[in-house]
């Protein structure tokens, strides 16, 4: 997915341009899973991908609504848009989504954005509960990814259950038990720039 | 998947234990008691013949730091543990994405090890290379005693859980940014990775929720060096 990278002077403090930022991108995450539950091959496909995407969905609105708290917590205005840098060409890439698996690649794609960008703003943020947060919502968007990544294994190698037998967890090949677990240390090379999205 | 959303911001975090941990406690005890035996003539011979510990090289962020490194090198124990159950058939027929999993997972745990004890070494201080931590023994026991592979994966998971907590909370507590802010930024999101994957390959169940929490953070005084 590419973007053409947007930025503004720095008005706002430090910590409201990373919480907006990070916000804006919850906002476009709570978009697209809405999007893709109303999808035909959703709602009538796999159960298992299916409830990822109502769940990540409520967690990506949480993660948003514990954002814009603490921005109005530092005074300044809550960000309920999409991300400005993502936000068109996710949408175009919905609207013609086929596929499982191109939805389930998407949708990692968008979890890894989340991930690295909360991973990065937790080193810029000035207090520690901050960091905190924003270390704590990185790893949840993380797990999302890393389920979503198993997922699109087993859709690959039909293998598509919810509650998997002990005998049909043996039988998962073994490229599942590794996929999800991509790297030793989360990267941030793709985190988004701190003025990304904030409010104007 | 499980449903499990709360949508309610985690709780504020709580701060590492920057003191001497159990290891002052128990010196300042052996001294009050010592002080009370002469104060009365008793003949005290275990407070002559065992002297305390000394007392131990972290303190401050580098005591987190050492916990890290402690935490990580208990992984990387359970997992080889965990392994070789799995070969010797202890825990059932072939599992080769679990297999698979434990491999790459015992390598990151390694990596995270020598990322922390990087920043020990930095600071002139010794590399934690065991896992000095006080609840160890158990875990092995566990891990051993283990006749289902259901028992010794919720070992495991539970280490990444606690893992992943304890680097959030410690993500909180950590004066400044720092190479171990850092460090604890990005392994935190990997250890929770693993717990998720986890769950996934063992019975297609997800335990994620919307937030991670520090409740299951392991405190500084844990460690036991």
């Amino acid at each position: 997915m590419t973007g053409s990278p947007t930025t503004t002077p720095p008005e706002a403090p430090l910590d409201v341009q990373v919480l907006q930022t990070a916000a804006a991108l919850e906002n476009l995450a709570v978009v697209t899973y809405t999007s893709a539950a109303e999808l035909p091959f959703v709602a009538k496909g796999s159960p298992r991908l299916s409830a990822l995407i109502t769940r990540n969905r409520a967690h990506h609105l949480a993660h948003a609504q514990a954002f814009n708290q603490a921005v109005a917590k530092a005074g300044a205005a809550q960000q309920h848009a999409v991300d400005t840098r993502y936000g068109a060409t996710v949408g175009r890439m919905m609207a013609r989504m086929t596929d499982p698996a191109s939805l389930a690649d998407l949708l990692n794609e968008l979890e890894d954005i989340n991930a690295q960008t909360c991973t990065r703003f937790a080193a810029l943020a000035a207090g520690g509960s901050l960091r905190a947060l924003f270390v704590n919502i990185a790893s949840v968007e993380a797990q999302h990814g890393s389920e979503l990544l198993i997922v699109r294994t087993l859709l690959d190698s039909g293998h598509d259950g919810q509650n998997v037998t002990r005998a049909a967890a043996r039988a998962i090949p073994a490229a599942a038990g590794t996929v999800g677990i991509p790297q030793a240390a989360y990267p941030t090379a793709d985190a988004s720039a701190i003025d990304e999205s904030t409010v104007r | 998947m499980t449903e499990a959303t709360t949508g309610t911001p985690p709780p504020p975090v709580p701060r590492g234990d920057r003191t001497g941990g159990a290891r002052g406690l128990q010196s300042r005890r052996s001294f009050v008691l010592c002080a009370a035996g002469v104060g009365i003539g008793l003949a005290l011979d275990g407070c002559s013949s065992s002297p305390p510990p000394p007392p131990s090289p972290y303190s401050g962020d580098l005591r987190t730091v050492a916990l890290a490194a402690a935490l990580e090198n208990q992984a990387v124990s359970a997992y080889q543990a965990l392994d070789a159950a799995l070969r010797a058939g202890k825990l059932g027929p072939a599992f080769p994405a679990l297999a698979a999993y434990l491999r790459t997972a015992t390598d990151h745990h390694t990596r995270h090890a020598a990322t922390w004890n990087a920043i020990l070494r930095a600071a002139h201080k010794p590399a934690v290379t065991t896992a000095a931590l006080s609840d160890h023994a158990k875990l092995m026991d566990t891990i051993h005693a283990a006749s289902r592979v259901e028992q010794a994966v919720s070992a495991v998971q539970g280490l990444e859980n606690q893992a992943a907590q304890t680097y959030t909370a410690a993500a909180g507590s950590l004066a400044g940014v720092s190479p171990a802010l850092v460090a604890a930024s990005t392994i935190a999101p990997v250890e929770a990775m693993h717990a998720a994957a986890l769950g996934c390959l063992l019975n297609g169940q997800s335990a994620v929720t919307s937030f991670l929490g520090t409740a299951q953070a392991v405190p500084a005084t844990r460690l036991t060096v």
